[in-house]
């Protein structure tokens, strides 16, 4: 195809008209015409149109590094756009600096809590630029935010300490600040990642009345889910371009996910039934902790070749120590674990390596890469052993290198390039390159710990589809995980981990919804 | 004669109180700046060599000028030649915070030798005019402290009064909350709004423009003249008392007084041929004073208290006693770092220290 010289199509080309979608009779709030910014290498939004109505809640889809938060951030006036235009109430404006954003009555709310901990909640709400020291106004405001509270159901004590507040209600204050600033054009930047889902449903219950009340939401998410629950229109983008605007209600969650990754995406990942082989990992007794609480009290599996065991089960009934325990970490005070027959002697994650063991650990930034190293450094981190990479201590850089480059071509590592810090890639890329350096190194067994937590639809498909691999060519997979769709699409048997013990091991194909959840709830199956 | 004098309290008398206030003014300045620029997250190691460029270009405006207020204003301009260079290194460029002052601490020292060289190597000493007390009407009447409180120079009056200004400026004031956030949690503060690289570098200067103004203090006031490297560890003493004073206002007055109060005492003792029984008795007090701050606190259960009760144990023993104790002169001269240190390690906690103190804020991360 002449990619040069065909011209792409874009909604309302050339024409300053009112983008993608109206809908008939909507009092337009801000309009968003053919924005464009670059980043050295990376076109982030191409000429991106969209518009937002009184009353209206925006969904805002794409995957990590779609250009999503560049979009905002130009609108909040944190970054500048090469071209386009922005329009507020059908007047073009200019926006340079956040202040600016929240004289437009424009307020944001950040992916991450921007709030200092150590200050009260009234102190994190008056934070201003201020050209001279000036009076902070605490107890007016404090009084202000109780009768905001008051309007949209959303109370936090004024004199409160961030740092004593939970999550939900961080957030709450997140919203406050925007709502003690007026703000009619609320954006946020994928505000529910650390929510649980009662705080989520109050959250969504809040995002309602706010639409009710006449402002216009724009919701930035990457999850399918919450745009069902609340919006009724969803703009899709993807590599920094408007794919699609669609009606929530046109559409569903499997042409949603096609469109925002660009193809088809299987939402469950199938699962290849084979035939299991010998016994790989084979845990008998195994107990953790002293006194009268075991973290993990008496624990038996074994997991053979060609086979996924699951441990399902709600956050904080061992799962950690358990994995800490597998790998060396934790020093297990009874039981053994035995690899391909052989017990394991020394606890160390050493011995768990060279034993052809592979973790994908749950937080990958404490315990996955190293951000501040490069790709090249994080790819080659566990090989530093072998004489592959390193003649008497001594790296072999070009070797090294090589290897790097085939694993970002192989695992489809998207960056900018081996040499530059792994922070600086998307949680997904990262997640690619943390598969990339376990799985490549053929392993016998894999621990896959919440292994797509905080991933988009298309990392974790790659994710169930590189497991998969490797229970196919013979490793045995040991995926521990807190969410139930993701342990019995995968797993061929699992248990249901609770108080540091197995209720039950279960096979897949008998595998019922409501019994199980009964099971993580703590109840003996009758 | 004075009610003090009858009961023999010396050394802790009407004079050993006006030293208190007279010693811990340069501390204060010093270390309520440092508190301004430590909230911003900008630790100032150089504060030491601000505060002796500050002494030299003082003493060098006074020479000219022979004008002591106009070397006031010198000395802030000293320090603050050396707080550009900081706020350069450190907030501009984001060089680390303690290589970069550590270089100011040695480039002053190296800087202000050179100019006293070139300038007064071979003149005679010469005595700069200093400025006078100014005796508060009515207060200073009040027997025993009035003399010693309220007939003082203007700088201890301003050096006091600095601490509930800045308290008000850190937890009262739209600066405040910008100074506080900056130094938690530079990125809310951005996301605000607020430059944090400008609210640094006022947190820079304001601790070199004070450390300045202390070092001005030390020549205008106290003594006259200049000498190499006459700072002496005030800068260090000063960054101590941020850390005692858990980088509050009010905690930081108790550590300069506490702090400038030893220096007084070392002062009245160094020459005396043995401690005095009041001394010791002075200890006893300190100690029982921290026991019931512990058990107040309910910090019973705290590792210090065996220590705290030891030390109390042994100064009643010393008050019975009261042996014949001659220390050396060096020894009593280092009385306030000796208090430092063992503060440095009583109270080596950062409970309440400012999260990104000390590291660099680059924006966009």
């Amino acid at each position: 195809m002449q990619d040069s010289s065909s011209t792409p199509q874009v909604t309302g080309a050339g024409v300053a008209e009112s983008p993608a979608l109206p809908r008939p009779g909507g009092e337009p709030m801000l309009e968003l015409v053919e924005i464009t910014k670059r980043f050295p290498g990376v076109l982030a939004n191409d000429a991106i149109s969209l518009r937002v109505d009184r009353g209206e809640i925006l969904g805002l889809l794409g995957e990590n590094g779609a250009g999503k938060s560049t979009l905002m951030n130009i609108v909040y006036g944190m970054q500048a756009p090469d071209s386009g235009e922005i329009r507020i109430g059908g007047e073009p404006v200019t926006i340079r600096s956040p202040q600016d954003a929240v004289a437009l009555r424009v307020g944001m709310v950040h992916q991450h809590f921007m709030l200092v901990p150590d200050m009260t909640v009234a102190e994190n709400v008056v934070l201003e630029p201020s050209r001279g020291p000036g009076r902070a106004r605490l107890e007016e405001v404090g009084r202000e935010l109780e009768e905001i509270g008051r309007r949209f159901e959303l109370y936090v004590s004024p004199t409160a300490m961030v740092e004593d507040l939970s999550t939900g209600e961080r957030q709450r204050v997140e919203i406050l600040k925007v709502l003690y600033r007026d703000a009619d054009i609320l954006i946020l930047d994928e505000p529910t990642s650390a929510l649980t889902p009662q705080e989520w449903t109050e959250f969504a219950g809040f995002l309602r009345r706010m639409a009710e009340a006449g402002k216009a939401v724009i919701f930035i998410t990457h999850k399918l889910d919450e745009l069902f629950d609340l919006v009724d229109r969803c703009v899709v983008l993807r590599d920094g371009r408007v794919v699609d605007t669609v009606a929530i209600g046109d559409t569903d969650k499997r042409s949603l996910a096609k469109t925002m990754v660009g193809r088809e995406v299987t939402l469950r990942a199938e699962r290849p039934i084979l035939a299991p082989g010998r016994p790989v990992l084979d845990v008998k007794g195994l107990r953790l902790g002293s006194g009268r609480h075991h973290e993990v009290d008496g624990i038996s599996f074994e997991i053979r070749e060609h086979e996924v065991f699951g441990i399902a089960g709600v956050s904080g009934n061992g799962q950690d120590e358990l994995v800490e325990a597998l790998v060396g970490l934790a020093q297990p005070t009874a039981g053994e674990i035995s690899i391909d027959g052989e017990p394991l002697v020394q606890h160390a994650p050493r011995a768990f390596t060279a034993g052809g063991g592979a973790l994908i650990p749950e937080n990958r930034h404490a315990d996955g890469v190293a951000t501040e190293l490069s790709l090249l450094d994080n790819l080659i981190l566990k090989e530093l052993d072998s004489s592959r990479f390193s003649r008497h201590g001594v790296l072999a850089l070009d070797a090294a290198r090589e290897h790097a480059e085939e694993l970002v071509a192989a695992y489809d590592i998207r960056g900018p390039g081996v040499d530059a810090p792994i922070g600086q890639l998307s949680g997904g890329n990262q997640q690619k390159a943390v598969l990339a350096r376990e799985l490549s190194r053929d392993p016998r067994f894999v621990i896959a710990f919440q292994p797509t937590l905080g991933l988009d639809v298309g990392a974790m498909e790659t994710v169930y589809r590189r497991l998969n691999e490797r229970k196919s060519s013979g490793s045995a997979v040991l995926l521990v995980s807190y969410e139930l769709d993701e342990i019995l699409s995968m797993a061929d048997r699992f248990a249901v981990m609770v108080d540091g013990r197995f209720l039950s091991v279960i096979a897949a194909a008998d595998a019922d919804t409501e019994v199980i959840g009964m099971l993580m709830g703590g109840e003996e199956a009758a | 004669m004075t009610l003090s004098a009858a009961i023999s309290l010396a050394p802790f008398d009407s004079a050993w109180l006006a030293a208190v206030l007279v010693l811990s003014t340069p501390l204060l300045l010093a270390s309520v700046g440092e508190l301004v620029s430590e909230r911003t997250g900008v630790l100032n190691v150089g504060l030491e060599g601000m505060m002796l460029a500050g002494t030299f270009s003082a003493y060098y405006v006074a020479y000219l000028t022979g004008s002591p207020v106009w070397a006031l204003f010198g000395g802030i301009a000293g320090g603050l030649v050396f707080g550009l260079v900081m706020g350069g290194l450190a907030v501009q460029i984001g060089a680390d915070q303690i290589v970069s002052g550590v270089g100011i601490n040695l480039a002053a020292i190296g800087v202000t030798g050179f100019f006293f060289d070139e300038i007064f190597g071979n003149k005679p000493q010469t005595l700069v005019s200093t400025i006078g007390n100014v005796s508060i009407p009515g207060l200073s009447k009040i027997p025993v402290i009035g003399n010693a409180f309220f007939d003082r120079n203007p700088i201890v009056y301003l050096a006091f009064a600095l601490v509930p200004a800045v308290w008000w400026l850190l937890f009262r004031s739209k600066w405040g909350l910008a100074i506080r956030a900056v130094g938690e949690t530079p990125e809310a503060a951005e996301a605000a709004g607020i430059s944090a690289r400008r609210v640094r570098w006022l947190g820079a200067l304001t601790a070199a423009g004070l450390a300045g103004l202390a070092g001005a203090y030390l020549v205008v006031v106290e003594v006259g003249i200049f000498k190499q490297e006459m700072t002496n560890g005030r800068g260090f003493l000063a960054l101590v008392a941020v850390i005692f004073g858990r980088w509050r206002p009010g905690g930081v007055l108790i550590a300069c007084v506490v702090l400038g109060g030893a220096d007084a005492l070392q002062l009245r003792l160094a020459d005396d041929a043995s401690v005095p029984r009041v001394v010791w008795a002075a200890v006893l007090l300190v100690v029982v004073i921290v026991a019931l701050w512990m058990i107040t606190r309910r910090r019973r259960r705290s590792k210090a208290m065996p220590l705290t009760a030891a030390v109390g144990i042994l100064a009643a023993g010393l008050c019975v006693i009261a042996p014949h104790v001659a220390l050396p002169n060096e020894l009593w001269r280092s009385l306030p770092f000796i208090l430092a240190l063992i503060v440095l390690a009583g109270s080596a906690t950062t409970a309440r220290m400012p999260s990104k103190l000390g590291l660099e804020f680059r924006r966009g991360e």
